[in-house]
């Protein structure tokens, strides 16, 4: 139990990653890290983006040291392609799937389209982010880049302070 | 003489709570032609927060059309308000009411036309959340079309919200995990 009031401390953010330069790059985007001294409880996240075509998209909470990788670092790089998975270090916390043609439907943004996709399940709406901690939201691994394609990332959630 | 638990009062919230649960219906703008429907709560009153325990939403017209949930936060909600004829807002930063949204995170499943779920035609229903949640003060809801589906014209379009919640106020002790 909880005061209600507590609720109206609510906070949202959107974050938009980088514009892709070309083909050889994966959009993701990533929040700030969560300061020293609190604990963020996921309420809502959702992602849009615009994509080279139709992508799955996902999100991942990264512990530190990881975290504290806020580019292609944090990605593997293949076949001179960044930002496959999977992450240095990171647990899912959306739904998932391999890929488009094997895809979540419910996690699918179609090609040319500015829809969102909700970033969490009935399990992991309220999860606590510890400090140093950020959430990254990335493509499906074989869904190619290209040139000005990005994802931005809406986010509301709750701080509390550590005690 | 044995007495069942109540499992309401064991984790701390008297059934009583429960029964302040109302239905409410927002109902948009029912004449969009050349526009695409949206609808839009009122804001959480200053001072109150709502809980809400369920959410759908339907458009009325006999084409499907996808429907998406959103929470709006404080600042471009204030803009946001149900229309009175067939325009285009400005919080919408597509074309005729399309996406993306000046803010906004999504509440309800979303994804791919091909996903079912969110397919609303002739006034069914889709469901609006994922899991219960807790709506702040000056927040809102608004329901609106995907942006692949095209206008309605000829005929005429309008989304309606449903919502069941639980107004309370900011000093009274609600639970974790509505």
């Amino acid at each position: 139990m909880r005061l209600a009031g507590y609720s109206n401390q609510l906070q949202y953010r959107q974050w938009r990653g980088p514009s892709t330069a070309d083909a050889t790059k994966i959009p993701f985007v990533m929040s700030e890290l969560v300061p020293q001294g609190q604990i963020w409880k996921i309420m809502f996240a959702s992602a849009e983006g615009q994509l080279v075509s139709n992508q799955l998209l996902r999100m991942h909470a990264v512990p530190p040291p990881a975290s504290y990788s806020a580019d292609y670092t944090l990605f593997q790089t293949a076949g001179g392609i960044s930002g496959l998975p999977p992450l240095v270090s990171g647990v899912q916390l959306s739904k998932g799937a391999p890929t488009t043609a094997l895809g979540v439907n419910e996690m699918k943004v179609d090609s040319g389209s500015r829809n969102s996709v909700n970033l969490l399940t009935p399990w992991t709406v309220g999860f606590k982010l510890l400090p140093n901690w950020r959430l990254v939201v990335s493509q499906n691994p074989n869904g190619g880049g290209g040139s000005g394609f990005f994802i931005v990332l809406s986010f509301a959630f709750l701080p509390f302070a550590i005690n | 003489m044995f007495t069942p638990s109540n499992p309401l009062s064991d984790s701390g919230v008297c059934a009583g709570f429960y029964s302040r649960l109302q239905y409410l219906r927002w109902i948009g703008f029912q004449g969009f032609v050349l526009n695409k429907a949206f609808a839009v709560s009122p804001e959480v009153p200053v001072g109150h927060v709502w809980l809400v325990m369920a959410l759908s939403a339907l458009h009325i017209n006999s084409n499907t059309r996808i429907l998406h949930l959103f929470a709006v936060p404080p600042g471009d909600a204030g803009g946001l308000a149900n229309v009175s004829s067939d325009v285009a807002s400005p919080f919408f930063k597509g074309a005729n009411n399309n996406p993306p949204l000046a803010s906004g995170v999504l509440l309800s499943v979303g994804g791919s036309a091909a996903l079912s779920d969110q397919q609303s035609v002739s006034s069914s229903s889709v469901s609006g959340l994922i899991a219960p949640f807790i709506l702040p003060e000056r927040w809102k809801i608004l329901c609106c079309i995907d942006s692949t589906e095209a206008v309605t014209n000829p005929s005429a379009d309008g989304i309606f919200i449903d919502a069941a919640l639980i107004d309370v106020t900011r000093d009274e002790c609600i639970p974790d995990n509505p």
